[in-house]
């Protein structure tokens, strides 16, 4: 695997409160890496830092195998990248601020332009001021504009921040596509748990400027499976579901209004189904579905890492 | 870099802002020029005195003992009075000096003439007189004579007031003064040769123009150069206002230049670019200094067609005229009105660096506006303040050496100040203000 971005003991003062300590870990092309942090936890001094616009202090940072010190003309033509908001100019109009964007990097043609733009969905309004725009939709235009030049490292600080549910589905599927297909390692950071699951190939989460972890989301999902899943079943009548269950030595707990949740041990998921149901079926016990409670996990192994100090903030 | 400091001018004219400080800038301009059109008046400056103001005027110069003057002032209210003669008339003149010296029959001769407005006599007996004066060389008879003669010549009437008659008047005033600084000089009593040197040069640009009439002139005054009347005073009289507008446009684009990056929170946009600070910053600063160019040509030009057309072109083709030793030599009066003007416009540029290091430095564009248009205000002021108490280290300051133009001319606030003192202090200056903002620049954290 290609090293995208690498971290090496970074430390980073912001006024007299250390924000980073001794932060290190490695991104790879064709990822998505999920930086998950609580609030002021780092991640966007991270970001910045890894943009250049913040001085290193104490460390190393490259990207793609450059320097971003010694290098960072080359090391920063890799890199697209949002922090925080996207900041426009607000009395140009969207392609006026694609054309600025343009002329400061390599190659982007004005059909590059024009594709990235219908790409995010924005063709109908780019020849509007920006000053007009609505968050999602400067999210839109930020995006567009970071895409712009086919960056190998695309580092985005809270994308989703402001995205409607179908903004949110397209940016995952960009993402992905571009992670996936083209070749480029995604950086996310985000405390949108389920969005991170859906999206992440790996995450890392950070906690008072420390790095706690990073796994790929398949690690992070087994460890924490424990013995059991749970599936929630809508019953005409669930005491009579909830008592066959027992009876077949599953842990059933009534789940609201004509609801039961039943703890398949897992492993045998299959077998165990097969039976509940048939056994249901045989003794004209009514249900109308079956389903596995959505996973929770990675919300789980945040709040456990993080835990009472996502409470306050640091 | 093109390509960034092409960004950056797209920054300035997309806004409409600007273009509203422009078009603010065009009407103030326009309406400065058509307000010194209407204030200038015809140009008639003919003078008539009323009776009761004559009758005070010869009361007092015969209690004062005055007899002639109260004499010529009596026969004009009798005789000319009626007949809409003006009071600063070749009449008087001619009264003033046959009652001053003439014999009975002289005095008779000149009443007549000055009744009759017989012009044509009255000069050839100057003409004549001067001939006769044994005291004259040949070459002083030549000059004496030689507006008497030019007017005659060219039957030019001097109750019309044709420009040649103020010209010949100057140049025979000009003649009187430079013999007699000669004569001074023969006898080893003058004490300041260039103020022979000037008389001379000044009546040889007078003869100039009479001999090639040429009305519409500019020449080199003791503060600064004169232009003659219509466009050309126009233009000159304004352009300090149009360096102020100019300035104040400059530093006021300036000082938003960087610190609106801030905070409008694009300076992230702007940096995430592989492109280094410094070169972000020279584009901006570039950029400015472009702009600045463009603004005070701009500015000028317009100044000058907002002339024409209000002064209706009067005299636009004037020419420099200039004595170098010899003879006189023609030059451009566009020329030189442009020199003087862009000898000024220096200062501008060093208003828009200080604004500009200012927003770079606190990110505040109000704060650099403000400090910087105060200093526009009051710096010059300061300066000669310091001069007038002589504190001396106040020749340091930026504001003693940024009227390019008057140290040119030798007129500076502090005494002994150079040109090339001055261009050296303004460059250590300019040299600091970009220091500094470029570092403010380049190593503070986003
Ligand atoms: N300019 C600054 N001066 C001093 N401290 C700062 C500065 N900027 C940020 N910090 C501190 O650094 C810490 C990390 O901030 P950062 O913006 O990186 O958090 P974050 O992880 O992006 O949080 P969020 O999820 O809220 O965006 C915070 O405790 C914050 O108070
Ligand atoms: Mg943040």
């Amino acid at each position: 695997m290609e090293t995208a971005i690498r971290l090496e003991h970074v430390n980073k003062h912001l006024g007299k409160k250390q924000v980073l300590k001794d932060l290190s870990f490695e991104t790879y092309i064709g990822e998505v890496f999920g930086f998950l942090g609580p609030n002021g936890a780092g991640k966007t001094t991270t970001i910045k830092l890894l943009v250049g616009l913040l001085s290193m202090e104490e460390g190393n940072i490259s990207i793609c195998g450059k320097d971003i010190t010694g290098e960072f003309e080359t090391a920063m033509a890799y890199v697209g990248g949002i922090v925080e908001n996207p900041e426009m100019y607000g009395y140009m109009t969207g392609r006026q601020n694609l054309c600025q964007y343009a002329r400061m990097r390599k190659g982007v043609t004005q059909e590059r332009i024009d594709e990235v733009v219908s790409l995010v969905g924005l063709s109908n309004r780019i020849n509007e001021k920006v000053s007009k725009y609505s968050l999602g939709m400067r999210q839109r235009l930020g995006l567009a504009q970071c895409m712009l030049h086919h960056p190998k490292v695309l580092i985005l600080d809270e994308p989703t921040n402001g995205l409607d549910p179908a903004g949110i589905r397209q940016l995952r599927d960009i993402l992905k596509h571009l992670a996936h297909q083209e070749g480029t390692c995604v950086f996310v950071s985000s405390h949108m748990m389920s969005e991170m699951e859906l999206m992440c190939d790996r995450v890392g989460i950070i906690v008072d400027g420390r790095l706690a972890e990073v796994k790929t989301l398949q690690e992070m999902m087994t460890e924490r499976r424990g013995d059991s899943v749970v599936y929630r079943y809508h019953a005409e009548n669930p005491r009579l579901l909830m008592n066959a269950a027992r009876q077949m030595e599953l842990q059933a707990e009534p789940g609201g209004e004509e609801m039961v949740e039943v703890q398949i041990p897992s492993g045998q998921e299959k077998q165990v189904l097969w039976e509940l149901n048939r056994t249901l079926a045989e003794n004209n016990i009514v249900f109308y579905s079956a389903a596995p409670v959505e996973s929770k996990k990675l919300e789980d192994a945040f709040m456990e890492l993080t835990g009472k100090e996502g409470e306050q903030i640091v | 870099m093109f390509n960034l400091i092409r960004n950056e001018s797209e920054k300035v004219f997309r806004k409409y802002s600007t273009y509203v400080l422009i078009g603010l800038m065009a009407l103030f301009l326009f309406g400065v020029q058509w307000l010194i059109k209407a204030s200038s008046g015809g140009g008639d400056y003919r003078w008539y005195p009323d009776e009761a103001s004559l009758s005070e005027e010869i009361m007092f110069y015969e209690s004062q003992g005055m007899e002639e003057e109260a004499r010529v002032w009596k026969f004009y209210r009798d005789n000319l009075l009626d007949s809409q003669v003006p009071a600063d008339s070749w009449r008087l003149e001619a009264l003033r000096i046959s009652y001053a010296g003439g014999d009975e029959s002289e005095i008779r001769e000149t009443e007549a003439m000055a009744r009759t407005g017989n012009w044509q006599g009255y000069y050839q007996r100057m003409v004549r007189q001067i001939q006769e004066n044994s005291e004259y060389t040949e070459q002083d008879k030549e000059m004496m004579s030689y507006p008497y003669r030019y007017l005659l010549e060219h039957q030019l009437d001097p109750d019309d007031r044709p420009w040649q008659w103020d010209v010949a008047m100057q140049y025979q005033s000009n003649v009187g003064t430079v013999m007699a600084l000669q004569k001074l000089e023969a006898s080893g009593n003058l004490t300041d040769s260039a103020e022979l040197e000037k008389a001379r040069a000044d009546a040889e640009v007078a003869r100039y123009r009479l001999e090639n009439d040429v009305e519409y002139v500019a020449v080199k005054g003791e503060y600064g150069y004169r232009y003659p009347r219509g466009v050309w005073d126009a233009v000159d009289s304004t352009s300090s206002i149009i360096l102020i507008l100019s300035s104040v446009f400059l530093l006021i684009i300036a000082g938003g230049c960087v610190s609106r990056e801030f905070s409008s929170g694009t300076i992230k946009f702007l940096l995430i670019n592989p492109v280094k600070r410094q070169k972000i910053f020279w584009s901006k600063y570039l950029m400015m200094l472009a702009l600045s160019a463009v603004t005070l040509i701009a500015g000028f030009l317009l100044n000058l067609g907002a002339a024409v057309l209000i002064q209706g072109g009067q005299g636009l083709q004037a020419t420099y005229l200039f004595f170098d030793g010899s003879a006189v030599r023609e030059g451009s009066v566009l020329l030189i009105c442009a020199g003087q003007y862009f000898a000024g416009a220096v200062s501008a540029i060093v208003m828009m660096s200080l604004s500009f290091m200012i927003s770079s430095v606190l990110r505040s564009s109000a704060v650099a506006i403000g400090i910087s248009i105060t200093c526009l205000l009051v710096g010059s002021m300061v300066v000669e303040f310091m001069a007038e108490l002589q504190i001396d280290w106040g020749r340091y300051l930026i504001f003693a050496n940024t009227g390019l133009a008057e140290i040119m001319q030798g007129n500076s606030k502090f005494a002994h100040q150079s040109l090339g003192f001055a261009l050296i202090v303004l460059a250590l200056h300019m040299a600091a203000f970009l220091w500094i903002a470029r570092d403010g620049f380049v190593k503070k954290e986003v």
